[in-house]
């Protein structure tokens, strides 16, 4: 046993395996800020579903991304790793329905 | 397999160990701080408010069970239905949740204590004075009154005058203060004291839910700490954050009353439903299914129930399609939610169910649960939620979601864990009648609220006319209110017919295959198993001899100190060994400074009030001058050639870790307060914009911003001092202490100088509430540095004992920051604005 300690990667590793739903936090602090500061301060509500169609494009990009890596780093690493990159790939699932189920109603409802 | 230790152990070695953890006898019982007694006392405090909180709603039933009723008046009922919310979310929930969880983790995780023992007992004996207390105030007709999400302008100045709101805004106060403590100590016990080998997908279920909600807890008591404080700066100072004439918005109360609110019934549940999915593989007998889907369900819970906080707000008048999201999110929440309870039928279905009263409570939270998740997203549909708000429809609701989802599986854990305190199981023929009071009470007292709220009656009423067919409905929810009382009632008989703590246990009746069931004394079990698997007791069943007889990690006390192992967060591997401290006074006295501080504020003896502070800072203080013992010992040999270190400094150290979770506390405190700002300047943008001449000259913040960056870097810097010894440690934090106090000093005189008000607009107070935060962490920063020199000059710090610097250095770092961070909020946005 040695007695230098390795505290490095842990918070890397956790961030992977919550990337998923961080891009999922990202995508609806984005439409929903977006929407109430363009509605309040703007006149420029037309620009709200264009925005929003941008964002979920852009997360969903980001979603597969994580489930390509997790896919890969499943494949690689040990077995105590393999579960975090599993989550990974659970969380970017997940993420993913999250992110287009609550931008659909950009597509039918006024914006302001 | 090898196991770590050889047998024969030496003589008298578990002996040593019993000496080493032998609680205090008597009534110095109250001194003690480790998981085993605080969490019971921590449990019993919680009941007692359940039942007083139940009172409350069995009196209120009394008053509603027939029309015009004049049991009691409007006001009374009033502070009742007020009372009976705050005490059953504030006073039973949420700290039932970390009760149970501090006396049940260690057990879990095969650790002697979790890693902060007299972090919990101040927790739990700050909240039993506090609560104590604050649930008095009912008695002299000072409780509060305004519901117990407490929206303004009613609980403000000019329409709550008297001290009642105050009541709850302080009394909650440290209420709060207690669920982050007992946070900092789950998150850090369950990420660095798990037994060697138990990786992170090997962590049963339980400790999974309790990470997420000590993390919930981290991230979601901030927005409502900053509520509470800004609601009681306008009562007492008249600064108007939510008084719309003056720039500020009423709204802004409810954004972050239910930021905290919505996660907190996450809070509330995904404990419970932790606790069902370690019951059901037991009483099925088989692994639970899905494991690995469930923990993901767990942390994806913690993420959206984030999101979802406005469907408490639909009635509002916010944009339809910002409601829309929330909706979205509220229905994919249930996707979560629909994960575990397919994974408990599943378990079920592929075992042999035993039908023993923890099974009933699990079955009946299933049932309720499930019937109230459904009307939950019915609520999730914004038409519909216009309809049923504010109606007993909604009261139905939470209290399926809240009784179903968390009451029941907690009856189901105090009667599967039972035997851990005993040693023997409660009455069956009891409990049997137990369940069938509690879940045929519940139904019939909540089943009929649905109907009554879309008759169109409304929550909060004190009484209701004849004639508009609530009548029976509310005489049937009454008699199932009493039928539920009686449930819990006969609980109370059994509990004091068999429930006994017996100290020394050792019983697993259920033939569960979790760590908690080993044989146990005060310091857990007598050795630390190496973990090979999920179900550790049914992998191998000759564990627990084998642990009880010493054959694993640290079989007695290495150091001659109470102690436990510390592991790494990802893959449990024995890192260095943490010495736990002793039974002490210093936190009950820290805990009844701290309540006495927060009451006598509320009862507006401010000068007094200062007495409660100093003995909680000396309490405190006391406390950690003999917090950090040092290497106490060179490095001890726990079993099978793994050596470890005895209480490292550093990153990797437990103390290191705990302040990280306490500066991510801070930081959203913090953007709690930028949250308000920016949310006045969205919302009010005619009364927010300030006239130049209401922005301090550019001097002010460029001075401030020098001190902070030149603070900072002198204490990160000063760190290699500690080598150097006491001279270079005060040479390193005087200076840096004088460019704090420069840094905030500068940017009030910038202010002060200005003609801004914080009386006159929410601007202001906003402004000014973000200096004074600032002012609080210098002021506390100040506090530590004089510690940590006193312990430089008294021969306690050195290179190898220096968490005191470490942490504040930490703490330090993020002020600076934060300082850095507003001042660019508060002095560049309004000029980018122009």
């Amino acid at each position: 046993m040695t007695r230098r300690i390795d505290h490095r990667g842990f918070i890397g590793e956790v961030l992977f395996a919550l990337s998923g739903l961080l891009v999922w936090v990202a995508h609806f602090l984005v439409v929903y800020v977006a929407t109430a500061l363009l509605c309040a301060r703007t006149s420029a509500g037309a620009l709200i579903p264009v925005l929003i169609l941008f964002a979920t494009v852009l997360a969903v990009a980001a979603l597969v991304a994580v489930f390509v890596v997790a896919r890969r780093k499943l494949r690689q690493e040990s077995s105590g790793r393999r579960f975090l990159a599993r989550l990974a790939l659970f969380g970017a699932a997940i993420a993913l329905v999250a992110v287009i189920w609550e931008a659909m109603p950009a597509g039918f409802l006024p914006s302001c | 397999m090898n196991r770590p230790n050889p047998l024969p152990r030496p003589e008298g070695e578990r002996k040593h160990l019993e000496q080493v953890w032998q609680p205090p006898a008597g009534w110095r019982i109250l001194s003690a701080v480790n998981n085993t007694y605080v969490g019971l006392f921590y449990i019993g405090t919680a009941l007692l408010f359940l039942l007083l909180g139940g009172v409350l709603a069995v009196i209120m039933r009394t008053q509603l069970a027939v029309p015009e009723n004049n049991l009691l008046d409007a006001g009374t009922y009033n502070q009742i239905f007020t009372m009976h919310g705050t005490v059953m979310m504030f006073l039973f929930a949420v700290p039932m949740v970390e009760a149970i969880g501090v006396y049940l983790l260690p057990g879990f995780l095969a650790a002697r204590d979790l890693p902060f023992p007299r972090l919990s007992a101040y927790a739990y004996w700050a909240y039993a004075f506090g609560g104590i207390a604050f649930f008095c105030s009912l008695f002299f007709g000072y409780a509060p009154d305004g519901g117990w999400f407490m929206y303004p302008p009613l609980t403000s100045y000019q329409h709550s005058p008297g001290i009642n709101a105050d009541f709850w805004l302080l009394g909650i106060g440290f209420i709060e203060i207690s669920a982050i403590a007992g946070a900092i100590e789950l998150v850090v016990g369950i990420l660095r004291t798990r037994a060697p080998g138990m990786t992170l997908d090997r962590m049963p279920v339980y400790a999974w839910a309790m990470l997420v909600v000590g993390l919930m807890i981290t991230f979601g008591f901030p927005p409502v700490i900053v509520g509470t404080l800004l609601l009681e700066i306008e009562r007492s100072l008249h600064w108007p954050f939510f008084i719309a004439e003056r720039g500020g918005d009423p709204v802004l109360w409810q954004h972050l009353f239910w930021l905290f609110g919505h996660p907190e019934v996450y809070i509330i549940f995904l404990p419970a439903a932790g606790i069902a999915s370690m019951i059901v593989p037991t009483m099925a007998q088989t692994p639970l299914v899905g494991y690995r889907l469930v923990v993901l369900a767990i942390i994806a819970t913690g993420f959206l129930s984030f999101g979802l906080w406005v469907h408490h707000m639909f009635a509002v008048g916010l944009p339809h399609l910002s409601m829309a999201f929330f909706s979205a999110a509220s229905m994919a929440v249930s996707i979560m939610s629909g994960v575990q309870v397919f994974s408990w039928i599943a378990t079920l279905g592929r075992g042999r169910v035993r039908l023993t009263v923890p099974t009933l409570f699990i079955l009946g939270f299933l049932f309720t649960f499930v019937a109230g998740g459904l009307t939950g997203v019915m609520l999730a549909t914004i038409p519909f939620d216009w309809q049923a708000h504010d109606t007993y429809f909604v009261v139905a609701h939470l209290h399926y979601v809240l009784i179903g989802g968390m009451v029941f599986p907690f009856f189901a854990g105090f009667y599967y864990w039972a035997p851990t305190v005993s040693g023997r199981t409660l009455s069956e023929r009891i409990g049997r009648w137990v369940f069938a009071l509690m879940f045929v009470g519940f139904n019939l007292a909540f089943f009929p609220m649905h109907i009554t709220g879309l008759m169109g009656m409304p929550r909060r009423v004190y009484t209701y006319p004849e004639g508009l067919g609530w009548e029976w409905l509310n005489l049937l929810s009454t008699a199932g209110a009493y039928m539920l009382a009686a449930g819990v009632a006969l609980f109370l008989v059994d509990i004091a017919r068999n429930l006994r703590v017996a100290g020394k246990v050792d019983t697993n009746p259920w033939n569960a295959g979790t760590l908690e069931w080993l044989p146990l004394d005060n310091y857990a079990s007598r050795s630390i198993p190496q973990v090979e698997g999920r179900d550790p007791l049914w992998d191998n069943p000759g564990l627990r001899k084998e642990v009880d007889r010493g054959e694993h990690f640290l079989p007695g006390s290495a150091t001659g100190y109470r102690e436990t192992i510390v592991t790494s967060p990802i893959d449990a591997k024995p890192q260095y060994l943490l010495t736990l401290p002793g039974p002490s006074w210093s936190t009950v006295v820290a805990a009844a400074g701290t309540a006495a501080f927060f009451l006598l504020l509320t009862v507006q003896l401010y000068w007094t009030s200062l007495i409660g502070a100093a003995v909680a800072l000396a309490g405190v203080l006391h406390w950690m001058w003999r917090a950090e013992p040092g290497p106490v010992s060179p490095p001890v040999e726990v079993g099978r050639g793994c050596v470890l270190p005895v209480n490292i400094c550093g990153p990797a150290s437990h103390s290191w870790w705990g302040t990280m979770v306490l500066i991510l506390v801070d930081g959203t405190i913090f953007a709690s307060l930028l949250f308000t700002y920016f949310y006045l300047w969205t919302v009010r943008p005619e009364q927010w914009a300030p006239a130049a001449a209401l922005l301090p000259d550019a001097l002010w913040p460029l001075l401030s911003a020098a001190g902070y960056a030149g603070s900072a870097a002198l204490i990160l810097f000063g760190r290699r001092a500690v080598r150097a010894g006491r001279v270079a440690v005060t040479a390193a934090i005087a200076p840096a202490f004088g460019l704090l106090v420069l840094g905030f000093g500068a940017e009030l005189i910038g202010q002060i100088e200005t003609e801004l008000v914080p009386t006159a607009s929410a601007y202001g107070a906003a402004v000014y509430v973000i200096s004074a935060n600032q002012g609080v962490h210098v002021g506390a920063l100040m506090i530590m540095a004089g510690f940590v020199m006193a312990r430089a000059w008294t021969g306690r710090l050195s290179w190898e004992r220096r968490a005191s610097y470490d942490n504040t250095m930490l703490l330090w770092a993020y002020t600076a920051c934060q300082g850095l961070v507003g001042l660019a909020v508060l002095h560049l946005f309004p000029r980018f604005l122009g």
